[in-house]
């Protein structure tokens, strides 16, 4: 790797946001392309970072700083890659479900995805069906139902009858997760698939658009 | 003085055997088995809330306490249960006061959460006593309205002050906490380190209201102590490496039990077990209760973890079903654990006869006796 994508790799898995920043300019000042600092440098070192967190070496908070130093990066190459054509992975429609005011998981999964190259619909928390189904309506590739309490999750069945009901089910991935979530649960409910972390979750959304 | 299921002879015998247990030498478990016969239980015109601060702050304490006194004359105390009640006022009310917004939700299903004033900076941030707050004052009134309608007939609980992360989070934002501690550590210390002062000024001011019934103490778990008893926590701690748990909780943790004659710590899922050689290491935190979390497999199912609980020199209370409590001691002993029952129905147990059948099968089955 490049000596300069190499230092954007590493300040990001440090959660170094300056040095990300700083390293980004100069590998465009370099002549490297934005398009190859994303796919180089800004998707790998989030996908180790999630590696890292699965093996219990990165806890939330190195998560969260490293995603934050990915988005500072992002914002830089943003409008140089709208004007390059480069299009995202897809367009993930995210919220906590219902009832469940619990965001950190969520946000997490968004930052992650964000880093692994998808457009991101942050749709918060306490979102009813309609939010969900509305977001199906306007051309989100994948759905992402997050709940960490028995009493929320059984809102992201309703969330998936609403959707197939609407017959927008073929056009939408729907995956889900949370503390008291299981795959048998992602099963039963017709989900297309569970994450039990984070940087699961994007490897889950990436595997399942390129079905 | 209304009427309780429970003599002098029986709070006797469970002060005995709980000192012996906190003593390391009961060799049989303890074992809360509560029931409340819904068939007796004259139903309220208003509901009880399971969160004392969902009744309006101007609703008189007196009205609110005779509301539970159907509860507590019709229930019975089966082996080592005693008479208790927790004043529940949410996860961290100690947030609330400390001047954070208290949000009392009822319906669909009861809670309580806790959100910032106002933005502000973390160097900004300064927590302080305020006497004269009125979720404070509305604890030591319900505190002291339970202690005078049932003395020595009821040990009142404290309420859950919360852990001292948990409280920060309330003023700060979780995302933005969990930032804080990369970003900004010292000013992390400085905060934890006034809310550990806090945080033993509210516990003790709480305990004096209660020293008049001479019961001791008790926490949200049924667990009574004849000094100082809590059931510390860190909700917080899931989130965190046991490096981070080490500089930002351990010492609040170690002071607390340095306060208390009988901390005990509340390990929340499994996210917390990476904490638990920490835990094991504070010399005073004398027991470690085991919730495996929403959606977990039943505490019974992790023996591992209750061995390496009870390995360690604490003590072990979990919250188990009877076949739960059988299981445990079946394979690891009961000596050492607090078993507090949770029956599968409404109707279990309702026969004296099958409760005192089941406390006769769990000591048959210990392996400690």
């Amino acid at each position: 790797m490049n000596e300069i994508l190499k230092n954007i790799y590493e300040a990001i898995i440090a959660g170094d946001m300056d040095t990300s920043q700083a390293e980004i300019r100069a590998a465009l000042n370099a002549g490297i392309t934005a398009g190859e600092i994303l796919n180089t440098a800004l998707i790998p070192a989030m996908g180790e970072v999630g590696c890292l967190f699965e093996k219990e070496e990165y806890f939330v908070p190195e998560m969260l700083v490293a995603a934050r130093a990915m988005k500072a990066g992002l914002e830089i190459l943003k409008p140089l890659l709208v004007n390059s054509g480069l299009k995202p992975m897809g367009k993930v429609a995210i919220g906590t479900v219902e009832g469940d005011l619990h965001d950190i998981g969520k946000n997490l999964v968004a930052m992650m995805l964000e880093g692994a190259g998808f457009e991101i619909l942050d749709l918060g928390v306490d979102v009813a069906p309609e939010k969900f189904l509305e977001a199906a309506k306007s051309g989100a590739n994948i759905i992402g139902l997050s709940a960490l309490l028995t009493t929320t999750m059984t809102s992201m069945e309703t969330v998936i009858r609403e959707i197939e009901a609407a017959g927008l089910r073929s056009q939408v991935r729907i995956i889900i997760g949370g503390a008291p979530v299981t795959a048998e649960y992602a099963l039963r409910i017709g989900a297309d698939g569970f994450a039990s972390d984070a940087g699961q979750a994007a490897t889950l959304a990436t595997t399942l658009l390129s079905q | 003085m209304p009427k309780i299921n429970f003599t002098e002879e029986d709070w006797q015998r469970v002060e005995r055997d709980t000192l012996a247990w906190w003593a390391g030498e009961l060799r049989r478990p303890l074992v809360y088995l509560a029931v409340t016969d819904p068939a007796q239980m004259k139903i309220p015109e208003a509901p009880l809330y399971s969160y004392w601060s969902n009744y309006p702050l101007e609703m008189p304490a007196d009205e609110i306490v005779e509301r539970f006194e159907p509860w507590f004359a019709t229930t019975k105390y089966y082996g080592d249960a005693f008479p208790w009640h927790w004043l529940n006022f949410g996860p961290g009310i100690a947030a609330g006061f400390l001047g954070a917004n208290v949000h009392s939700v009822r319906e669909p299903s009861e809670t309580v959460w806790f959100s910032r004033p106002k933005e502000i900076q973390l160097t900004d941030l300064h927590l302080a006593y305020d006497a004269a707050n009125p979720w404070w004052l509305r604890v030591k009134e319900m505190t002291s309205t339970l202690v005078e309608r049932y003395g020595s007939d009821l040990v009142v609980s404290h309420t859950d002050l919360g852990g001292n992360l948990d409280i920060l989070a309330s003023f700060r934002g979780t995302q933005e906490l969990l930032f804080d501690l990369v970003d900004c550590p010292e000013e992390v210390d400085r905060l934890t380190g006034a809310i550990t002062e806090l945080w033993l000024r509210y516990y003790d001011e709480q305990h004096n209201l209660m020293l008049s019934t001479g019961r001791g103490t008790s926490s949200w778990a049924p667990i009574w102590s004849q000094g100082k008893t809590y059931m510390l926590q860190s909700d917080f701690a899931y989130m965190i490496s046991p490096a981070m748990f080490e500089r930002f909780v351990v010492p609040d943790l170690t002071a607390c039990c340095n306060h208390l004659d009988h901390g005990f710590y509340h390990l929340d899922g499994k996210g917390q077990i990476r904490h638990l050689d920490l835990l094991l290491s504070i010399k005073r935190l004398r027991g470690i209760q085991w919730i495996p979390g929403d959606g977990q497999l039943p505490p019974h199912e992790w023996l591992p973890l209750l061995k390496r609980i009870r390995d360690g020199g604490k003590l072990c209370q979990v919250f188990v079903s009877p076949e739960g409590a059988r299981a445990i001691v079946r394979n690891l002993g009961g000596r050492g654990f607090l078993f507090v029952i949770q029956p599968l129905s409404g109707s279990d147990f309702q026969n004296p006869k099958d409760a005192e059948a089941f406390l006769k099968t769990l000591a048959e089955e210990d392996r400690s006796l």
